[in-house]
């Protein structure tokens, strides 16, 4: 499919969010327009791409008119104010069918907000509705799915990444400038490079995981897609803070966000060291045009100032099986509670012979195997989920050394640009590698993020699709990742391409 | 040590039962299968030396980053209203 | 005692509610005595996307009923997920403590003799089936699980119940309730286990949430005859055999700092 001509684009899909607030702010446009231009997007780009499983019009429309009331009252507006948006479908909203990618939710329409859409609701942000993802979160493709599979915007026979596809694709496809996605073991980040959008992940407790529905939960994030760094630096700020109900959220002042980017795109990057993770460099399989990508990012940061050192994580090819071993246990845990009644009065709980057809029915293949999994890691005796929490202790010791030789750690997203729908379903241990650069974060509970850093050109073999850039920072360094990404972009253009199936 | 050998179709039987989930008998053997293929991804955990090593909490990280520093509030004991079933 | 030359050993579980106005979690109300099924918020639902919030209020009661037990309180405790499925666990788990209880030691002096206690834990409640009908009132609420050392019995049943009674009394000397206890605030599992002198005792059989001394003895006399005589259906059911634990990962460890213990320590 051609995209249409550029006259016919609806020049609101390329404004950011900072630029739709500002104009919402000082009445340029109205909240409502902004909104039915957005419907309208994805009316026109999402039939190919999957991304929405739930569009609500009606409550968007009416979401957009109270902005519009309030500015006309006077009141301030939040720094969303009006911009339309979209959660991964493990966000809990009020009112909006919320499935975890899952048959086993199909039809749960919670009665509150989670921590996220309320954030987001109180920021002036108008809630289009819910977006894909692997059952439950757990994925790097987007197949896992009882519904129809999610397709990349630069290629549709390529994945979007997961578990977070549909948000990644949502922002990518130009029919939302932000959506929410959570990240466990990459799962925002890798689709984010995949879709060659910017994806952070903030270090583990800045944001709460309340209303998050669980999956890994010592790494489960909430964090942005956006089309750029400052937008980034945005959303975050509306999320990040203590939540008294999430005992797991970090007690400490959230920094102004949106300084750290302003730094970065005035100031250079002197005196930063920028340490270069040399076991992902060399690991066998990693593709020549990512590697190049890479370099040439590398090349940016150098320009602007930063030294780049070589840093080590010694116990760094444990990283993946650490992450199943936890992950599947976890998993194993928040979904005991599926194929009960959530809702409906208690004295309709399941038994448990009713509860085991439920979840049968209910549950996908790969969620069904991992149980099986995570039953194991907890069972048998050889130790395995203590064993692995022990080697997470050594990753995050790794990765504590690394930062006293540098300031923040850079390596590519993903070992490839991508790859086609069905091309690893059947090979798991293929599928899991695919997290084995973004997934040391999240078992350290250090900020990320992947940020747009090229293409790998069209082969006879692949078409064009956008490689990312991976940042890693200390606990609570998302300035310094926000100031870094934020110079990078500036010396690059990558975050401006569109694809060709976007509004 | 568990070997690949070791996972045979009645133990998942027993996971299935454990985990709450009826699986046929082509269900059992691509679990059983898949099961095989991750524990071999699994070994390598058992090759790191983890004996002076504690395990990783992740609220001890969190409790570290608390500014200003003290320990996780605790909820105060009052009511909200119940959600109408 | 011995009955056909066997030893009766019993365990003794104790379980005392604590009068909070929340459950230990969730900010949702609990009490005793409310309508079936009043007192269910989304967190003992078991919702989706919820999660835990301690409630220091039961870790002040706590604190003040373990130290008229006499047990020393650990600076850190740690909390677990005990899996099983069963209608009255939405959640498949229950959060409680394993390993690192909140308290270890303390004693218990009845007729004469002295129950020492190996463990005082946190725990959350579960709900209750009665009649096939399922009340989520209690799930969720906050329970002290006192964990009695083995005792031989060496005259009758009776023996044992002395102990909840004993118990009764120390919780209402601590004042944690403003009146008398209420129906179902003190529970007690009872393990019952019979050896010879050639075999040594293990843990048989055990009868859950036993409310009175009445019933406990019953039971304990019952469950002797049954297992002596090995016949048919008991209500005692075999220890925890499908369960398995996690760390909690959702409720930190819980730190507990001697000018805390102090402070109760002064209003009992």
């Amino acid at each position: 499919m051609t995209a249409p001509p550029a006259e016919d684009r609806d020049p609101q899909g390329a404004w950011t969010a900072w630029e739709t607030a500002e104009a919402v702010r000082r009445g340029e446009v109205s909240a409502l327009s902004v909104t039915r231009a957005a419907l309208a997007r994805i009316a026109a780009v999402d039939p190919g791409l999957h991304a929405w499983t739930l569009v609500d019009e009606r409550g968007a429309l009416a979401c957009a008119r109270e902005v519009d009331a309030a500015r006309a009252r006077g009141e301030p507006l939040g720094p969303l104010a009006g911009v339309p948006t979209g959660l991964k479908d493990n966000f809990v909203t009020a009112g909006l069918e919320t499935t975890a990618g899952s048959r086993i939710l199909e039809g749960w329409v919670p009665r509150e907000d989670g921590f996220h859409a309320l954030r987001l609701r109180a920021a002036g942000a108008v809630i289009l509705g819910k977006l894909a993802l692997d059952e439950f979160g757990m994925g790097s493709s987007n197949e896992n799915t009882p519904f129809t599979a999610v397709r990349n915007p630069w290629d549709r026979d390529f994945v979007p990444g997961g578990s977070s596809g549909g948000s990644a694709v949502a922002v990518a496809s130009r029919a939302v400038c932000f959506s929410l996605g959570s990240d466990s073991g990459g799962s925002i980040r890798q689709p984010a490079s995949l879709c060659g959008i910017v994806g952070l992940k903030p270090t583990y407790g800045r944001v709460s995981r309340r209303g998050l529905i669980a999956f890994v939960s010592t790494l489960d994030q909430a964090g942005p897609f956006t089309r750029d760094v400052r937008d980034a630096a945005l959303v975050l700020g509306c999320l990040a803070g203590h939540d008294p109900l999430d005992m797991n959220t970090i007690r400490a002042p959230v920094p102004d966000y949106l300084e750290a980017v302003a730094r970065g795109q005035a100031e250079g990057l002197a005196g930063l060291r920028v340490g270069v993770h040399h076991e992902a460099l060399a690991l066998p399989g990693l593709d020549p045009a990512v590697r190049a990508c890479f370099e040439a990012a590398l090349a940016e940061l150098i320009a602007a100032g930063a030294e780049l050192c070589e840093v080590s994580l010694p116990h760094f090819r444990h990283a993946v099986p650490t992450y199943y071993a936890l992950a599947s246990a976890l998993a194993a845990s928040n979904l005991a509670r599926f194929g009960g009644a959530h809702d409906d009065p208690p004295v309709t709980t399941a038994d448990h012979a009713r509860r085991s057809v439920v979840r049968s029915r209910g549950f996908g293949d790969e969620v069904k195997r991992r149980l099986l999994l995570g039953g194991h890691v907890l069972r048998t005796s050889a130790g395995y989920y203590e064993r692995a929490t022990r080697v997470q202790t050594l990753i995050a010791r790794d990765h504590a050394a690394a930062f006293e030789r540098c300031d923040l750690m850079v390596s590519p997203t993903t070992r490839l640009p991508g790859f086609r729908l069905g091309e690893r379903v059947h090979d798991p241990v293929a599928m899991y590698l695919s997290d084995i650069f973004v997934v040391g974060a999240n078992l350290a509970g250090l900020p990320a993020m992947s940020v747009p850093a090229g293409f790998a050109p069209a082969t006879s073999g692949r078409p064009r699709l956008p490689v990312g850039l991976h940042l890693v920072a200390p606990l609570l360094g998302e300035p310094l990742l926000l100031r870094v990404a934020a110079a990078h972009e500036g010396r690059t253009a990558w975050h401006r391409e569109v694809p060709p199936g976007a509004a | 040590m568990i070997t690949r050998q070791d996972i045979e179709r009645r133990d998942i039987e027993a996971l299935a039962r454990q985990s709450c989930l009826n699986l046929d008998a082509g269900e059992i053997e691509q679990g059983r299968q898949y099961l095989e293929t991750i524990i071999d991804l699994l070994e390598s955990l058992r090759t790191v030396d983890v004996s002076t090593t504690p395990p990783f909490v992740a609220a001890d990280l969190i409790a570290a980053l608390h500014d200003p520093p003290g320990p996780t509030t605790l909820r105060e004991d009052v009511p909200t209203a119940v959600e109408p079933s | 005692m011995r009955v056909h030359g066997y030893e009766v050993t019993v365990g003794l579980d104790f379980r005392c509610r604590l009068p909070t106005r929340t459950k230990l979690f969730s900010p949702g109300p609990t009490s005793f005595g409310a309508a079936s099924n009043a007192e269910v918020d989304g967190y003992t639902l078991a919702t989706p996307g919820s999660l835990p919030a301690l409630n220091r209020r039961a870790v002040e009661l706590a604190i003040r009923l373990v130290l008229v037990l006499g047990a020393e309180i650990e600076p850190i405790s740690r909390w677990v997920r005990k899996h099983y499925f069963d209608r009255t666990l939405p959640k498949g788990y229950q959060i409680t403590q394993l390993a690192s209880p909140l308290a270890r030691a303390g004693v218990i002096e009845a007729a004469g003799r002295r129950l020492g206690l190996t463990a005082i834990r946190l725990a959350e409640d579960v709900g209750e089936l009665r009649h096939g009908s399922l009340d989520l009132n209690r799930a969720g609420a906050p329970l002290l699980e006192i964990i009695g050392e083995p005792l031989l019995l060496r005259h009758g049943p009776e023996e044992a119940s002395a102990f909840l009674r004993a118990l009764h009394e120390l919780v209402e000397a601590s004042r944690i309730f403003s009146s008398d206890l209420p129906t179902g605030a003190l529970r007690c599992d009872v393990h019952i286990s019979l050896g010879s002198p050639e075999r040594p005792t293990h843990r048989a059989c055990s009868i859950r949430d036993l409310a009175s001394c009445a019933a406990m003895e019953a039971a304990i006399a019952a469950e002797i005859r049954r297992q002596m005589a090995r016949l048919g259906p008991s209500t005692a059911i075999e220890p925890d055999a499908d369960c398995c634990y996690l760390p909690e990962p959702d409720v930190p460890p819980l730190r507990i700092d001697p000018a805390w213990i102090e402070r109760v320590r002064a209003e009992i």
